[in-house]
């Protein structure tokens, strides 16, 4: 099976967004590597295609995926799968990441990440379907932390126990959203830097980050905002932890210039550059 | 709920509260969930109100001249009732939307205040039809080459294609001129009118000639040409068509014009 060859990347990327088609291709040398959100590239044809392969040709890239709905109680779409599959092929994507969640129910697909309870049962079906889409795909694969708004009463694990469980039996890799920790911890009452010390840290091979909306004591997992204080923080916190890691700024709704979406990068990489060089992290990294 | 009765929950449980909570069909989920600090009906409300502004959205950016035209306010509860009475079925936003034209017909059938409002049934369909030209597939240039050594029987079996890219509109307005005046911005501002002409329009929407070309056409034909595209875009038999369609110019009876249909890119193929 194909191991993810992020590993080796260690900077931190831009989630691409087509309003900045044109700035990118123009600044190529100041992105070092693009994530794609994969449900929008699937076409074969067309101008969806076009772009891609502009996209395909000028930067590595990984490949973010919303649509496999990894904890739902149907079977994997294998329909779905093997698009999935001819896209990361032709690609030759860096990495394939998935969010821990479901989307879609045996009436319709909700255009959300929605939440499940961490039980045993629900464990192991989800630990069977990642080992089936990473057979079909012949490569390892990414799961994703999500945010959250609501909590189950019967959990039989924490979420980072279950994220560990489903990494020592499946073998898929982790990618850390930061950004998800932070909201869940406001929202939800769980503790980030506990779960940041309880999580299988050698599994993450990428990183989010990404901005939340503010929403009367409440947050939102909108990315339409800069990176916030606190969750730099607990990057940092991961950072220390994990040694530098390739990282990504997510920007998906209210989108900034192109210029604001470097600046967040280059805060990113100001922090993977100390941890690489091994320096201690300044406390004062002066936030976007 | 007594513990046994938590731990039955299961992934299919949880899947039919969501896809009843965005039927509308249910407003509490919580039988099914514990407290947290932002309080359960907050956390579901985020969940109801992201999706539904996901779907919204996508019909706003599709429909964008009929959101014009109805005005922010209006036109969020018109797609509201929409995207709670059409799910997405489809893990595709951009295919989203296709029952939109078909339920503004019954809106205008149904409300009193979008009477002298009928175009916008038409005007959705054209808005959808540039949605899909806009994500078609590309289309490969004809074959002119092959198509000159065909025999004569292999041309009484032909069946012209059109562009993947290429849709047909029979409007009972002028949509592409309403169209065109709410796209641009200095006709709102400067409060310019514009008139509604109620009579038969025929539109082709394609994307030209172009290989790569994604600049999006629409093309205003008469009744003739209309005719011969529908007959095409129908399989009718390339001799039939010429038969059906020939007609006299200058004094000669003269097949339909497939050279500029081919030049167009409205032609794209053909199958024997």
């Amino acid at each position: 099976m194909k191991r993810s060859s992020l590993a080796s990347v260690k900077s931190a990327g831009l989630g691409f967004r087509m309003p900045h088609f044109a700035d990118i291709m123009k600044r190529r040398d100041e992105v070092p590597w693009i994530e794609l959100l994969l449900d929008n590239w699937l076409c074969e044809d067309g101008i969806v295609a076009d772009r891609l392969e502009r996209l395909i040709n000028t930067f590595p890239v990984t490949f973010h995926g919303v649509g496999l709905s990894i904890a739902s109680s149907s079977p994997v779409d294998e329909e779905y799968l093997q698009q999935v599959k001819t896209l990361l092929d032709k690609s030759d994507a860096l990495v394939y990441s998935e969010h821990l969640s479901f989307s879609r129910t045996k009436s319709q697909f909700i255009p959300d990440l929605l939440p499940f309870p961490f039980t045993t049962k629900t464990l192991e079906h989800i630990a069977n379907k990642i080992d089936f889409v990473q057979t079909s795909l012949n490569r390892q694969m990414l799961i994703e932390n999500v945010s959250a708004y609501i909590d189950f009463p019967n959990n039989d694990f924490s979420e980072e126990d279950f994220i560990t469980d489903l990494v020592k039996r499946t073998g898929c890799g982790l990618l850390l959203d930061v950004n998800n920790m932070y909201v869940n911890q406001v929202n939800l009452g769980r503790d980030a830097e506990k779960a940041l010390k309880h999580l299988p840290l050698a599994a993450v091979q990428e990183v989010h980050l990404g901005g939340h909306e503010t929403s009367e004591g409440f947050l939102i997992d909108a990315h339409n905002n800069k990176v916030c204080p606190e969750v730099w923080e607990i990057y940092q916190q991961a950072i220390n932890l994990t040694g530098p890691v390739a990282s990504l700024i997510e920007w998906d709704n209210d989108i900034p210039s192109f210029e604001v979406l470097l600046g967040e990068q280059q805060v990113a990489q100001g922090i993977l550059n100390a941890a690489k060089a091994n320096k201690p992290l300044v406390d004062e990294i002066k936030y976007g | 709920m007594d513990e046994k009765q938590k731990n039955s929950i299961l992934l299919d449980e949880t899947e039919d509260a969501f896809d009843a909570l965005m039927r509308g069909e249910l407003s509490d989920l919580s039988e099914l969930l514990k407290d947290t600090p932002i309080g359960q009906s907050v956390g579901v409300n985020v969940y109801r109100q992201t999706s539904m502004s996901a779907l919204i959205n996508a019909i706003k950016e599709t429909f964008e001249t009929c959101r014009h035209i109805l005005g922010d306010d209006y036109f969020n509860q018109c797609a509201t009732s929409f995207c709670q009475l059409y799910p997405l079925f489809q893990n595709d936003l951009n295919s989203y939307g296709s029952d939109f034209p078909a339920y503004m017909v019954e809106l205008v059938e149904t409300r009193e205040e979008l009477a002298a409002l009928k175009f916008l049934c038409d005007l959705s369909s054209l808005e959808w039809a540039l949605n899909e030209t806009f994500f078609a597939k590309k289309k490969r240039p004809f074959d002119l080459e092959k198509f000159g050594k065909l025999t004569d029987e292999q041309r009484g079996k032909l069946i012209l294609k059109l562009g993947p890219d290429v849709r047909l509109l029979h409007s009972h307005y002028n949509v592409k001129d309403i169209y065109t005046f709410h796209r641009q911005e200095e006709n709102i501002i400067n409060e310019r009118s514009f008139d509604v002409i109620s009579s038969d329009h025929f539109y082709v929407i394609h994307r030209g000639s172009a290989e790569t070309n994604f600049e999006l056409l629409i093309e205003q034909v008469d009744t003739y040409n209309y005719s011969v595209l529908s007959a095409i875009k129908n399989e009718s038999c390339f001799i039939d068509i010429c038969e059906n369609f020939a007609r006299e110019i200058d004094g000669d009876m003269q097949p339909p014009p497939f050279g500029d249909y081919i030049s167009k890119g409205i032609i794209s193929d053909f199958i024997l």
